[in-house]
């Protein structure tokens, strides 16, 4: 699969970005002077407290809002509106409940623009199945969402991600609302099909460490009000292997406790 | 006795035991009413304008057979009917496109919506002077009555689904660079539909009790029309004849929308 298509190389930098919202009493400063990339094909995850920005962050990687100050580029590209090239996995699964699993899946390419290739409706099909099949859900082709639990509402809204292809995915705090043992499936899913389905760079929002440790090469860790970023790791299990033997290792343990201890030290009791 | 309820199969026993009860306060009350009502034991009502249940059967089958006023029971229904179904669907093809390019642009809405909602609270019926002054007592005044009041809350209702559409939904479209055609079948017009539909229900029922009133004022056929003509003369029971059949129309229309309604919207409320 080429999923470095439409921009070429797909890497996501942040030019001292700062963001400010207005308010009754003024402006609000939310991120102050972010700085920093993802290269190409990595996985890099933001964490810090509730309202310290990092989905705004996200949001301005998409485009669907700007910086005040700063530059956001994708590509080489400074962003200036939302694209297919960055396909966004919301924070519910945001499928359309009057489609069926098979209809939501294909959504993107049926009505959308600028997917870099068409394709004829057989083809349409046979990707969507595909992407079904990567995510088990081949059998739930013709079923609507309501009558779907949500692990596999999330599954679905994933297939839907990667069948457009999108060199960058940006994810916002996509599984948080699912159930530890479900979470801890859909995050090994990830990782495998980020690795299997060609070049993908991911920009992933949450929370949760141990979410962060696991799927990622880089974790940068933010502080609030103003939104800064105040550590970046390298994750030195690189994001890539089976999670048993990662959560396992001693160092994964240390570096887990030591970013929950700082981001509890961020969030005033 | 009890051999042959056992024979019964279990739901219809159980369905004879519940309807047993209010059957039968319903069969004293019919008889309190056809027996002692009119003895005059109600104070301050003369017997006679109280009817009696074999009255308005007796009325019931001479409207149904000889009509009022010159026409036919069902040409009564079918005048109110095709009042009510006129102004409605022109309100409905009006009034849903326009809601939903109203709510969608959001500009163009700043311009009416302020309009149309202070008009809405308005009783349709405080609209029929004006309307009669206006266009005169024919038919094209009671159409324009119902038109009118069906058409500001079917507007009013397509402009809220509109602006409940999730915002995400507008971000997934924005995403893969929909056009405004698609967003607007795609995406906006599904994810209002459901409140599309509860607006055009109520303003169909509205429709309905509206047409009546516009009845009472001036009109040669219509169940309005019948209820008002038979009150004149006192007679009693062909005006509960009247109202009951006003009354199970009415009933019947709803039936008939809840049951597109469930097959059009089969996702809401699960």
């Amino acid at each position: 699969m080429s999923g470095d298509n439409a921009a070429g190389s797909a890497q996501i930098t942040l030019d001292s970005v700062s963001k400010s919202f207005d308010t009754r009493g003024g402006g609000r400063l939310a991120l102050d002077a972010v700085s920093f990339s993802v290269k190409a094909g990595e996985t890099a995850t933001v964490i810090g407290p509730t309202g310290c920005g990092k989905t705004t962050i996200l949001n301005m990687v998409a485009g669907f809002t700007m910086p005040t100050t700063g530059q956001v580029l994708v590509g080489g590209r400074a962003v200036t509106e939302p694209g297919p090239d960055r396909g966004f996995m919301f924070q519910r699964p945001t499928l359309l409940p009057w489609m069926t699993v098979f209809n939501n899946v294909a959504f993107p390419c049926r009505y959308g623009h600028g997917l870099g290739r068409e394709r004829s409706p057989a083809e349409l099909a046979e990707a969507v199945m595909h992407y079904l099949d990567s995510v088990g859900l081949r059998d739930a082709r013709d079923l609507h969402p309501h009558e779907m639990s949500g692990g596999m509402q999330s599954r679905a809204a994933l297939a839907r991600l990667l069948i457009a292809e999108s060199p960058v995915l940006l994810m916002d705090e996509p599984f948080a609302a699912l159930d530890a043992q479900t979470r801890l499936s859909m995050q090994q899913l990830l990782k495998h099909v980020v690795k299997s389905e060609g070049l993908r760079t991911v920009l992933f929002i949450t929370h949760d460490v141990e979410e962060a440790l696991l799927i990622s090469d880089h974790v940068f860790l933010m502080s609030a009000s103003p939104g800064r970023i105040l550590r970046h790791v390298e994750v030195p299990f690189g994001g890539r292997e089976d999670y048993r033997d990662v959560v396992l290792r001693p160092e994964f343990t240390e570096l887990k406790h030591e970013l929950i201890d700082q981001l509890e030290r961020l969030v005033p009791a | 006795m009890s051999a042959s309820a056992a024979a019964w199969p279990g739901t219809a026993r159980r369905f004879a035991w519940q309807a047993l009860p209010p059957l039968s306060v319903v069969a004293l009350a019919l008889l309190v009413w056809e027996y002692l009502i009119p003895l005059g034991i109600v104070p301050g009502v003369r017997a006679e304008f109280l009817g009696t249940p074999s009255g308005i059967a007796a009325a019931a089958i001479e409207l149904g057979q000889k009509g009022y006023g010159g026409h036919g029971l069902f040409d009564h229904v079918r005048a109110s009917l095709f009042r009510t179904a006129t102004g409605f669907a022109i309100a409905a093809c009006i009034g849903v496109p326009l809601g939903i390019v109203l709510g969608y642009n959001k500009r163009a809405g700043a311009f009416l919506l302020p309009i149309f909602g202070f008009l809405r609270p308005i009783p349709a019926l405080a609209f029929i002077p004006i309307v009669v002054i206006w266009f005169g007592i024919g038919e094209f005044a009671k159409v324009f009555v119902i038109f009118m009041t069906a058409f500001l809350y079917v507007l009013l209702g397509s402009v809220s689904g509109v602006r409940s559409v999730p915002n995400d939904y507008f971000r997934l479209g924005r995403t893969y660079h929909l056009s405004t055609f698609s967003t607007l079948f795609r995406i906006v017009l599904p994810s209002a539909l459901p409140e599309i539909f509860v607006s055009l229900r109520t303003a169909m029922a509205l429709s309905w009790a509206v047409v009546v009133a516009s009845e009472l004022i001036a009109a040669q056929v219509g169940l309005g029309y019948l209820i008002q003509s038979a009150s004149q003369v006192y007679a009693i029971n062909k005006v509960y004849v009247g109202v009951a059949l006003i009354g199970l129309v009415g009933v019947s229309i709803d039936i008939v929308f809840l049951m597109i309604e469930r097959r059009m919207l089969h996702w809401v409320g699960r």
